[in-house]
């Protein structure tokens, strides 16, 4: 007799390599737009028919960051947001002299998201935020300002960033040494663990030269592995929607969501890698269960299953009582698991039930090489995940993953790979395929527009194919 | 639905299966062998909990006899063990008692096998059943084939399929009866395979090989789309092209054995005869929500208050903020679309990354019973595969579902013709990382690089060619070395549909161990099946030269992990290095804990020290000891040991020339350079410097300010030249 009760099937984490992934990833940017009388100067259409209206460079800007809050305020609606303009005549505080928060660095409300955008709609709101003090910012109180604002939610965030947006390519401090507090200020600012990403931006009448002070302030924070876009950006007005497509490329920040060791020679040679995720089907939001009581803010419900347990008590005999039912909620941790087998359940513990799928070590061994002829599109079975070398546990992993991207791509093979990519996730079959870097050229600019590195593409197993449908006339065959 | 199937076991359980015949079963006797296969045959039946997959066991040979014919002598000692029924985990459990080779009684297998069919012709009926008669023995009792024509014409009625295997009956040491009996049984399955119907006989071994490859679930696949595929609107164009298609899963992530969780009914189950206890299971969803309170005393707090879900709406988060929306609203915001697949335009082959692939993939087919449709289509993906096409379209799988961009493959099998459509990324979904170039370096100050320990030498890259050619697998003997072009025996190694996932069938594994052997441990997951996930042995060991030049040339060196410093990495802050240093002594070691930081991820930041020389914050002398001493026991790349050395002793002169000279940092550092120095087995590395330095400290530049101090009490603690003895490695720790 059946004396297990059923409560749900238990989905052994299907994918958990995806569970480190972005969306439960809290990220924070500080948007900083310099306001200065050439930031603010008018940028007229090179010709007066090309679509474009006349603007300025601090307007472009703050379009940019409203451009981006919109998206990601339906995307990631838990991100942080806040926009700090350095260099105006008011301030939020008076400690931080001519730095105005727009935009508190929070989960943005929708009251705030209006504000910015009656600022962009109205040119006397707009010029009336956007004053220029008598006297240039100062940068070393700027940053210090920013970092107020990231050491406020401290731990909050798994990714903080902040993106400078400026003309000017050498600000100037009335205290001796701020090339070094300057310096210092990064630091801390990399201490607390925010990255900070340039938008330097020049004209054809300004240009700007990144040697003259921020190289030098900036990149004493990253790696040489790391790539930091410090070119500077042309703006006009026609390229104000350069500037926006250059933030909208960086909204997602750069992180690996596994690392672990890549088995080129069996036992004998090992390099380190991460592994990134470039392509991920970006999902409508879902909607919430949310209550709203007259003249209060709607709040959403959270649901959760409670289980219960009816004891009911018959009486056999035909002058059956009513039956007197008891309900009781039950704990859940009263619940145990196992499998189903042959009408009944078989109990395992959960670290039996985590062991059977964690088959082996974290890492990525290569099986053997094929040419790429031999690989078949028709087999794909989930977004492809890319890597690329890190030093971090293996002296010589770029100059060996670079020798085997090149000979990949030279001798027209892929590796064909088991991987297991953290220690919670169910291997799989995958081949490795190279892609080589794409760099074009087009407004003053080198674009990359691929990385060189190596995708894994999961195979399918046996199990993962099915059958090719019957197909009654598969003797016709067309002709082109 | 799967077929109905009716699967009788005749097991022979007469006294010499308790005796081992299989030379391969290193002393099992035979029936443990047979168990073997009718542990997985009816534990895969259990686990599937098909109701129509039913079993039932003859055992041939039993002291009872139970069975309809039992009148009979022929059919004495012949007993159903198992009636055909869907078997359950307590029949399972009892196999190991139930099939137990008798001490005395003999049976006659061709009765037990007319006693199977007997069985399955009752429960069948006429009903549409798959039939399978398995009889497993070591055929060491004679056999009786008195009447053997008119099974034969049974079996081919009732279109039965027979399979037999047998434990050590031909081999060198089997028994001339065993012998004659195999020979016999072999006449007879041919007998009944030439009647077309499926019959086999095989040894044990061969059985055991099948047992290790893995069961797959056979999923049938219903489509998924039924409509048309068109080029053109042919609601504005004439010349539109509409196919009627079908869209049919082909690679689909098999579901895994999920586990359930259970509860077992408490309190005691009624023994009274006019009373019966049931306990019913049931589930509600709870909706809460979160209010702020305000309480007397003026604070504010939590609390969880429960809400009726018919007092709930839907919404959307915005920000902080969250949007109410009623159905009507909703409604007005559906993006409308129309059930349809058109195909937009033709890109070559080589325009599309196989990574841009996004999703599991299907065949969009002809209509099954649309001849026109099937020619259509036909041209179609035959002219794409003679220009190297592939086509794009956009897909709505069904009204008011939302667009999705692919890509549509051509695909030709002899029998088989199809386009192969899998989703291709929205600009939303890509996202735009960059990462460095790998065969050149660009330094922020725009320089470029073409010789770096980051970038690969000649020699490296002709090794890992040579590598990559040796450990081809495209083409391999079974032996698993390379095969000649053309060799009828070479096949591609792990192609494929060839590996089986690992986790579906070790989950099988163990589910079935565990109900034969409840109070006992999980075995490991059996090595056959991870088998074809490591290279081949013989060709590692054919291209082991290979590779060892390959090993060799790159030098890949692993950093030792420090238990006591698991936030490595942190950021620094402290220590600057000059800036021509192309060499990154922090990548090359670690960087070394902050105890400052150490609420941040592990992951962070590595710095490449380009600034001028400038000392900068406070100096963790712990997190300096900790470095060094890495580098002392880490296996750095020999080739940079000495730039490292040098940084290390260009670190001490930048302390010594800066302000705020802390003498106790000094002298730390140089004595954790020295130990360093004696440990990597390079007293001249040191002695080099150190007598450089007690010339800059007590007549050079350092002289003047004081520092001179710093030498006398280098030298007092002993940390003058490493004295090239023997024995220098004594005084190791010196200083420390």
């Amino acid at each position: 007799m059946d004396n297990d009760q059923f409560m749900n099937p238990v989905l052994d984490g299907e994918d958990a390599i995806e569970e480190f992934d972005f969306r439960n990833q809290k990220d924070a940017i500080l948007y900083c737009i310099e306001v200065s009388p050439s930031m603010l100067a008018t940028m007229n259409p090179a010709e007066p028919d090309d679509g474009t209206e006349p603007t300025s460079a601090a307007r472009v800007a703050l379009e940019s960051a409203y451009m981006m809050l919109q998206q990601r305020i339906i995307s990631q609606p838990s991100d942080a947001f806040g926009i700090l303009l350095f260099g105006t005549k008011d301030q939020t505080d008076p400690a931080y002299e001519n730095c105005l928060m727009l935009m508190d660095l929070a989960v943005p409300e929708a009251s705030e998201i209006k504000y910015i955008k009656e600022i962009l709609e109205d040119d006397q709101k707009f010029d009336s935020v956007f004053t220029p003090s008598d006297t240039p910012p100062s940068i070393v109180n700027t940053l210090f300002c920013a970092n107020q604002q990231f050491n406020a939610k401290s731990g909050a965030y798994m990714f903080q960033r902040l993106f400078l947006v400026t003309n000017n390519d050498n600000p100037s401090d009335p205290r001796p040494d701020y090339r070094k507090s300057a310096r210092t200020r990064v630091h801390d600012l990399i201490g607390l663990g925010v990255r900070i990403e340039p938008f330097f931006l020049y004209t054809e009448m300004q240009p700007f030269d990144t040697s003259k002070f921020w190289e030098d302030v900036i990149f004493s924070g990253y790696s040489s592995d790391d790539y930091v876009d410090i070119q500077p950006i042309l703006i006009t007005a026609k390229q104000g929607l350069q500037m926006k497509a250059h933030v909208k490329a960086r909204q997602t920040p750069r992180h690996a969501i596994f690392s672990v060791p890549l088995e080129i020679v069996p036992g004998n040679l090992s390099i380190g890698i991460k592994g990134y995720v470039l392509f991920k089907r970006q999902d409508i939001q879902r909607s919430h269960y949310v209550y709203e009581q007259e003249g209060e803010k709607a709040v959403i419900a959270r649901s959760h299953t409670q289980y219960t347990y009816t004891d009911t008590t018959t009486r056999l005999d035909t002058r059956a009582m009513k039956a007197e039912a008891k309900t009781e909620e039950i704990d859940k941790n009263e619940a145990k698991r196992g499998f189903k087998f042959g009408g009944e359940v078989l109990p395992f513990a959960p670290e039996e039930i985590q062991s059977l799928r964690n088959i082996g070590e974290a890492g990525i061994r290569i099986i053997g090489f094929k040419p790429i002829q031999l690989f078949d599109p028709s087999y794909n079975m989930r977004p492809s995940y890319f890597i690329y070398p890190s030093e971090e546990d293996y002296v010589g992993s770029i100059r060996t993953f670079a020798a085997l991207h090149s000979s990949l791509l030279d001798e027209n093979k892929y590796a064909l790979a088991w991987v297991k990519a953290t220690n919670r996730s169910s291997p799989f079959l995958a081949a490795l395929v190279a892609c080589p870097e794409i760099i074009e050229h087009e407004n003053g600019r080198d674009e990359q527009k691929q990385s060189p590195g190596i995708f894994v593409i999961k195979q399918p197993f046996a199990d993962d194919i099915r059958d090719f449908p019957a197909q009654p006339y598969n003797n016709i065959k067309g002709s082109p | 639905m799967a077929e109905k199937e009716a699967t009788v076991i005749v097991v022979d359980l007469s006294p010499s299966m308790a005796e081992s015949h299989m030379a391969a079963a290193k002393g099992q006797s035979d029936i443990e062998m047979l168990m073997k296969y009718v542990y997985d045959k009816v534990g895969s039946k259990v686990l599937s909990e098909r109701k129509t997959d039913v079993v039932g066991i003859v055992g041939v040979g039993t002291d009872d006899t139970l069975n309809r014919m039992s009148e009979e002598d022929a059919y004495k000692h012949i007993s159903i063990l198992y009636q055909i029924r869907q078997l359950l985990y307590r029949d399972y459990q009892l196999l190991p008692t139930k099939l137990v080779p008798s001490l005395k009684s003999h049976g006659d297998l061709i009765s037990g096998l007319v006693v199977a069919m007997d069985a399955i012709a009752e429960y069948c009926r006429h009903l549409k059943f798959i039939k399978n008669i398995v009889i497993l023995s070591n055929c060491a009792m004679p056999l009786d084939f008195a009447g053997i024509d008119g099974i034969i014409d049974k079996l081919a009625e009732m279109k039965m399929n027979l399979s037999i295997f047998t434990v050590g009956a031909d081999e060198e040491t089997s028994t001339a009866m065993q012998r004659a009996n195999h020979s016999l049984l072999s006449d007879f399955v041919d007998r009944v395979a030439r009647r077309e119907l499926n019959a086999i006989i095989a040894p044990f071994a061969d059985v055991l090989r099948d047992l290790e490859i893995p069961h797959v679930r056979k999923v049938r696949s219903t489509n998924s789309y039924n409509g048309t595929l068109t080029i053109g609107d042919p609601n504005k164009f004439n010349d539109s092209l509409t196919i009627p298609v079908e869209r049919f899963a082909y690679v689909k992530t098999a579901t895994k054995i999920n586990s359930v969780s259970y509860i077992k009914p408490k309190g005691n189950v009624s023994t009274s005869p006019t009373r019966q206890a049931t306990n019913t299971l049931g589930r509600r969803i709870k909706y809460e929500i979160t209010v702020t309170k305000e309480s007397d005393d003026g604070n504010t707090g939590k609390d969880v208050q429960e809400v009726e879900k018919g007092d709930l709406k839907k919404g959307y988060r915005y920000g902080a903020s969250v949007v109410p929306l009623s159905t009507e609203e909703e409604e007005s915001l559906r993006f409308v679309t129309n059930i349809s697949l058109d195909i937009i335009g033709f890109v070559p082959y080589d325009t599309i990354g196989p990574w841009q692939l996004l999703t599991e993939t299907n065949f969009v087919m002809a209509k099954r019973t649309d001849k026109k449709a099937t020619l259509c289509l036909s041209s179609l993906i035959h002219a794409m595969v003679e220009n190297e096409l592939y086509g794009i379209a956009r897909f709505v799988i069904k009204n008011d579902r939302p667009p999705a961009l692919i890509l549509l493959i051509p695909f030709i099998t002899d029998d088989f013709e199809a386009l192969v459509e899998t989703q291709l990324p929205f600009a939303e979904d890509v996202r735009s990382f960059k990462f460095p170039s790998l065969d050149i370096i660009r330094t922020i100050k725009g320089k470029i690089l073409k010789e770096h320990h980051y970038l690969p030498t000649e020699e490296m890259k002709n090794n890992m060619k040579d590598f990559i050619n040796a450990m081809d697998i495209s083409n391999l003997t079974p032996e698993g070395l390379p095969a000649d072009l053309g060799d009828p025996d070479g096949r591609e190694f792990a192609a494929v549909g060839e590996i089986f996932d690992p986790v579906i069938a070790n989950t099988r594994q163990a589910i079935m161990y565990r109900a034969l052997h409840p109070e006992q441990d999980l075995p490991p997951p059996s090595d056959s099946l991870l088998r074809d996930t490591y290279p081949p042995e013989a060709l590692v060991k054919q291209a082991s030269p290979i590779a060892n030049r390959l090993v060799e040339s790159v030098n890949v060196k692993k950093i030792a992990k420090y238990k006591t410093n698991k936030r490595r990495y942190a950021a620094e802050g402290e220590e600057e290095l000059k800036q021509e240093s192309i060499l990154n002594v922090d990548e090359l070691i670690g960087g070394n804990a902050n105890k400052n930081d150490a609420q941040r991820p592990a992951s962070k930041r590595r710095k490449i020290y380009t600034t001028e020389d400038e000392e900068h914050g406070e100096f963790d002398i712990e997190a300096e000891i900790d470095k060094w001493q890495r580098i002392a026991a880490g296996p750095e790349s020999d080739a940079a040991l000495p730039r490292i050395f040098e940084q290390a002793c260009a670190d001490i002169d930048m302390l010594l020339s800066g302000e705020n000279l802390d003498p106790a940092v000094v002298i730390k550092k140089v004595s954790i350079l020295r130990s360093s120095a004696v440990k990597l087995d390079e007293p001249g590395w040191y002695n080099n410097y150190i007598v450089k330095l007690q010339d800059a400290l007590v007549m050079g530049g350092l002289a003047n300010s004081g520092r001179s101090k710093i030498w006398e009490e280098l030298s007092m603690k002993g940390l003058g030249e490493i004295p090239l003895s023997d024995g220098y490695l004594e005084d190791d720790l010196v200083g420390l």
